[in-house]
Formats: C-alpha cells, sequence, structure tokens
C-alpha cells in the first residue's frame, strides 16, 4: 500500500500451525481479533486460532484484505435480504459446499458480520424455492421423521404454506 | 470435510429467509432438526400480510394448543372445537412480534370461516363473540411467550376494542423484554378508548424499562388523557432511542420535557410546533441526536434557533421542503453551528438553488440526499452544474432524487465534485440511460473511488434501459451496480 500509514502486522496461527502476517486494520475486520489487540496491546506474539484451518483462514483472509475500507456494518435488521451479493462476493462464495461451511463456523467464530452474512446468504440462495426433498438431496440430509409427525407437521404450520 | 451444515450454522441461515416464508415451510419439512430450528423462527411473527386461508389455520392451530379448560369459553360461545391431537410445539411462546390488531382480524376470518359467513359479513352483535375469542387467545399467547419484542396496539376499526394486555395473566414475564411499542388511536375515540390506551401505557410502564422505541400515531384534542399514560411510559424507561409522533395535535410540551439526552426525535403531521413549545425544547436538557420533521407547521426561524441549540449533537437531520422554500438560511445555520452533523436528507422547492446550497461547501456532511420536490424539475446546463461546486469536502455518499440533467451537466457536475463520493444512488424521473451510466463508469474510473451505484431501471419485455451493457462496464470499475425497478 502505498501513502498509507505504515501499520504493524498481526501474526495469526491456523489450527495446524500455519502463520499468517496481516495488517493490523486487515485483522480489525473480525471483532474477535479487534478485541483481542485491544487487550493485548503491542505484541509480536502470534494469535492462536485453534478453530480455523489453513486453507480457510487463507479465505478469510482474502475476503478481509478486499473488505478492508468498508464502512462498519449497521445494527443487524431482522429483515434480511438475499438479493444483494456484489460481483466479487459471488465470486469468493463459489466455492465447495464444505468449504462454504467452514467460512461460516470462521466467519461466526471470528465474529465478521459481513463475512457471516454474505456466506448464509449463498446457502439461503441454494435454499430458495427448492422442495423439502431437493433440499435433502443438494444438502446430502436424511429425512428422520416418521410420516405420521411429518404429517403433523405439516398440518400445524400449512398456515404458511405457498406464499 | 463434511458436506453437511453445521447445526450451529442453520439458524443464522434461516434469518436471510424469514421473508420467504414458503420455503422456510419447506425447511421445516426437511429432518427433524431443521424443523426444531425453523419454527421458532416462522412462529415470531406470524400475523403479518397473511391471506384468508392462512389466518383461519394460523388461528386453528393456536386453538389446538390449547387446554381442555382454555377451550371451554367456546362452549359457551356455541362454537364446537373438535378434538385434536397434541401439538408438537408450543407454537405460542416463540412470538416476538405481537399485533393485538392483526390477531383480531385473524380471528374474525376464523370466525367468518366457521360460521360460512363467505362474504364476510357479520352482525354487529356478533363482534362481541370475535372480541372475546380475540381475548382468550390474546391471554393464551400472553401466557405463553416470554420472547415478545415488539407490541402493536391500534384502535382500527369502530368495534375493535382497546383491551389492557398488560393485565392478562403472565403479562409481566411475557412483556418485560419490549424494544419497541407502537400505539395507533383513531379520529373518533370514545372515552373508554381513551382510557384503555393510557391504562395500557401505564401497565407497560411497570412491566418494561427497556424500550428503545415508541410511535404514538392519530391522537387528537378528545384524547389529551393519553399523555399521562405517555409521560409515565417514557420515564421508566431506560435505552429510549427513538420517540416517533405522528398525526397529532395536542400539546408536545410535556411529552418533550419527558425526553432524555442522544435520543432521535421524529415529527410527522403535527400540528401547534410554534416556537414557544420549541423553546422549551431548546431549554430542556434534552440533546437531539436524530431529528426527523416533515409536514409539520413549524417556522423557519424556529427551526434555526432549535438547530443552534442541538447543535452539539445533533447528527442527522430530515427535513421537507417547508421550510426551505423562501429562506435559505437553514443551510446557513447548519454550516456555521452543526458541526456534529453528518447526515442531512431534505426535500427543496426554493427556485434560487445555488444560493441555497452555497453553505453546503462548509458544513461537515458524509451523507446528504437532495430530494427535488418542484413539480418543473431542474433542467438547467448551467445551474446543475454548479451544485457540484457546492458539495462538503467530507461527503462520502450523495443522493439525488428527482433532479433533470443532459448529459452534459451530469458530465461538468461530476467534473466539479472534488469530495470522496464512495456511494451515489441517482433517481431521475426520465430515468438514466446508457449515456449516463457511461459518464458515471468514466468518473469512477478516474476516481477510483466509487464503491456503490444505485439507479432506477426501465425494463420493456427483454430490454433494460440502461442496457445489461452498459451495467455490465459499469460492474467492471465500480464494486456495486444495482438498478431497481422501483424507487426505495
Amino acid at each position: 500500500m502505498t501513502g498509507a500509514p505504515e501499520q504493524r502486522n498481526v501474526k495469526l496461527t491456523s489450527s495446524e500451525g500455519t502463520e499468517f502476517k496481516v495488517e493490523r486494520d486487515v485483522a480489525e475486520k473480525s471483532v474477535l481479533l479487534k478485541n483481542m489487540l485491544e487487550d493485548v496491546g503491542e505484541s509480536d506474539m502470534a494469535i492462536p486460532l485453534p478453530n480455523v484451518t489453513g486453507p480457510i483462514l487463507q479465505k478469510v483472509i482474502e475476503y478481509c484484505i478486499h473488505h478492508r475500507d468498508d464502512p462498519v456494518p449497521a445494527h443487524d435488521d431482522d429483515t434480511k435480504k438475499t438479493d444483494d451479493i456484489d460481483d466479487w462476493d459471488a465470486e469468493f462464495c463459489k466455492v465447495d459446499q464444505g468449504t462454504l461451511y467452514e467460512l461460516i463456523l470462521a466467519s461466526n467464530y471470528l465474529d465478521i458480520k459481513p463475512l457471516l452474512d454474505l456466506t448464509c446468504k449463498t446457502v439461503a440462495n441454494m435454499i430458495k424455492g427448492k422442495s423439502p426433498e431437493e433440499i435433502r438431496k443438494t444438502f446430502n440430509i436424511a429425512n428422520d421423521f416418521t410420516p405420521e409427525e411429518e404429517e403433523q407437521v405439516r398440518r400445524e404450520n400449512e398456515w404458511c404454506e405457498g406464499r | 470435510m463434511s458436506t453437511q451444515i453445521p447445526l450451529e450454522c442453520l439458524e443464522q441461515i434461516f434469518k436471510h429467509l424469514l421473508n420467504y416464508r414458503s420455503t422456510l415451510f419447506n425447511c421445516l419439512l426437511v429432518n427433524r432438526s431443521w424443523c426444531r430450528q425453523v419454527v421458532p423462527l416462522l412462529w415470531s411473527r406470524p400475523f403479518s400480510r397473511l391471506q384468508w386461508k392462512s389466518s383461519l389455520r394460523l388461528i386453528q392451530t393456536y386453538i389446538s394448543c390449547m387446554t381442555k379448560d382454555q377451550k371451554s369459553f367456546f362452549t359457551d360461545l356455541d362454537i364446537f372445537i373438535p378434538e385434536s391431537s397434541s401439538p408438537l410445539f408450543s407454537y405460542a411462546k416463540y412470538l416476538r412480534k405481537f399485533n393485538y390488531n392483526e390477531l383480531s382480524s385473524c380471528v374474525n376470518i376464523w370466525y367468518c370461516d366457521y360460521y360460512q359467513h363467505g362474504d364476510g359479513n357479520i352482525k354487529s352483535d356478533e363482534y362481541i363473540k370475535i372480541n372475546l375469542i380475540t381475548k382468550e387467545l390474546g391471554k393464551f399467547i400472553i401466557s405463553h411467550s416470554n420472547l415478545i419484542h415488539e407490541l402493536y396496539i391500534s384502535k382500527t376499526f369502530g368495534f375493535s376494542q382497546i383491551m389492557d394486555i398488560t393485565s392478562f395473566p403472565g403479562a409481566k414475564s411475557s412483556l418485560s423484554h419490549l424494544r419497541k411499542i407502537r400505539i395507533t388511536g383513531a379520529r373518533y375515540m370514545e372515552t373508554k378508548d381513551i382510557n384503555d390506551f393510557s391504562n395500557i401505557l401505564i401497565g407497560l410502564s411497570q412491566i418494561c424499562t427497556q424500550v428503545r422505541d415508541i410511535e404514538i400515531y392519530k391522537f387528537h384534542e378528545t384524547s389529551s388523557r393519553i399523555i399521562e399514560g405517555l409521560i409515565t411510559l417514557i420515564k421508566s424507561q431506560q435505552n429510549l432511542s427513538k420517540f416517533t409522533v405522528s398525526y397529532w395535535n395536542l400539546n408536545l410540551e410535556p411529552l418533550i420535557f419527558a425526553l432524555e439526552t442522544q435520543m432521535g426525535l421524529s415529527l410527522h403531521q403535527c400540528d401547534g410546533l410554534d416556537s414557544k413549545i420549541f423553546q422549551t425544547i431548546i431549554n430542556s436538557p434534552v440533546g437531539l441526536k436524530k431529528l426527523y420533521l416533515t409536514d409539520n407547521d413549524m417556522s423557519t426561524g424556529t427551526l434555526i434557533t432549535l438547530l443552534r441549540n442541538t447543535s452539539g449533537t445533533l447528527n442527522q437531520l430530515t427535513l421537507d421542503e417547508r421550510v426551505t422554500i423562501s429562506s435559505t438560511s437553514i443551510f446557513e445555520t447548519i454550516a456555521t453551528h452543526c458541526s456534529s452533523l453528518s447526515h442531512l436528507d431534505i426535500k427543496v422547492l426554493n427556485p434560487n438553488i445555488l444560493n441555497l446550497f452555497r453553505p453546503l461547501r462548509q458544513t461537515q456532511l458524509k451523507h446528504l440526499v437532495l430530494n427535488n420536490v418542484s413539480s418543473k424539475g431542474l433542467y438547467d446546463d448551467e445551474v446543475f452544474p454548479e451544485i457540484g461546486k457546492f458539495l462538503p469536502k467530507t461527503l462520502q455518499n450523495l443522493g439525488l432524487i428527482y433532479w433533470d440533467f443532459t448529459l452534459q451537466s451530469l458530465q461538468s457536475f461530476l467534473r466539479n465534485c472534488d469530495c470522496p463520493i464512495k456511494k451515489i444512488f441517482l433517481y431521475k424521473d426520465s430515468g438514466l440511460n446508457d449515456d449516463h451510466l457511461n459518464i458515471i463508469t468514466q468518473y469512477a474510473r478516474d476516481k477510483g473511488i466509487l464503491k456503490s451505484l444505485k439507479f432506477l431501471i426501465r425494463s420493456c419485455g427483454k430490454i433494460s434501459i440502461p442496457s445489461q451493457e452498459a451495467i455490465k462496464r459499469a460492474q467492471e470499475v465500480i464494486p456495486l451496480v444495482q438498478g431497481n425497478n422501483r424507487f426505495n
């Protein structure tokens, strides 16, 4: 980065022990890391992230670098939109389902709300418009309802069917 | 690597499907774990925007959750409720938004279906039954839920009964987490209605203390007793940050006195906002953070005094054209006194636009929406570009609504802007075309900081204006380019 004031790098260690160096403003896109850095102050010690693997941490850092200048997101809104994913983000989420789920877990753990929203929206878009059977097939889920239970769930909730 | 969605992610994912009830319904039927995660979401706001059949089915499920004893009142009303198996979930406990009027409407539909009133014609004495069923269902819901965050009570129809739900069994627990309260009166109300409203407000003041948002609509001279309840409620809250009054012609003074500092005040169609009343705001310790003033009768002089005296805290301001139509002093006051103001959303009708906007340059605004409400629009190749010169150097988000401009004047306008604009939203009556979009794309390429562009798109069959090709070219330079079919 030319012209930007020099800032210290932050070291992060993935679950396998791989070390990543990132600039502080990039690391601070994670509320978890921001709070840690504020508590610890200046330190050369690497921050261990035992819940995040190297490849996933690499992807998370890629996201945070791209969005480093974005404003802090507004307060949580209960009625979320699913149709406002920009091209870069859509491309970023073109990964296999396992990676997508790991990204959801990592963004939840690291408390990076825009990444959590993006990855959850991507899965939500995969669910939209599908029948229960199609959803099961897409996400490799077994149906453990008895026929009677399934019928009762349907009956008790049919007020929201087909809307 | 597992290809199963981790259970802990499911709730986050389903939250993005709250507006897609039929999709959530399909998710319910996937398997037991999905069902357990979806039910609380589906039943958190069940009453909104329901059609006839959905309304009666919803009421059927709520009734099926009641015990034999709780259902006994139906027998007294000569209504036969068939036996049913125990429901799989205690659905009432998941309610978060409780709109008593919507419950009443659903009960009305259920009742019409029960008595085969296909045309919805109900005799006046039958409303007593409907009110009673609504009350009993309301009691049942209140006694089973402990998560209600939003409460809406209104006098929508003449027959609507204003029920003091704070006296229902379990209200203390179910309403103690309220964050938002909306109370809506009506032009004609009986004394009993007003007293009931006031009792609800006083009852709520004893139950909840963490309400952030209170909205009051449609109260008139005859309902002055409501003020007592409102003041009691306002004073009992610890975190009230937004207070909205709309269609009101009662004295605002005692309410304003009751408000705490650092909050947002929204006034719409309120009468009597003369300087004497607002003098009380100024002299009281209210440090407004957000101020929304629309369709009121406040004079420019009063507003200027208000702005000067809330200058230390005021961060967001929304105004209509009334205060700027004949005077340029609002912008001068903002520039001179409102150093904390970062958001301004204003409608303008002043014929001398340049004189009006000149002081904008001296402000510290980051977000500016200029909404042109003149019926003529502004179609002046000389004037429009000049506005660009007056934009504050701190400006990051710019909204231009209903301005008219030629290609050349748009180009000159953008050339004159020397502020670090990251977001532009542009709604033009006649819409943008490819040439407009190309000019903005070139601006984004030159500056390298524009991140978002939103505009109205016109479509006719498969053809859209601007064209998909022009939009794609813009997307190569601007990360978020969004054409909407409607203004929002």
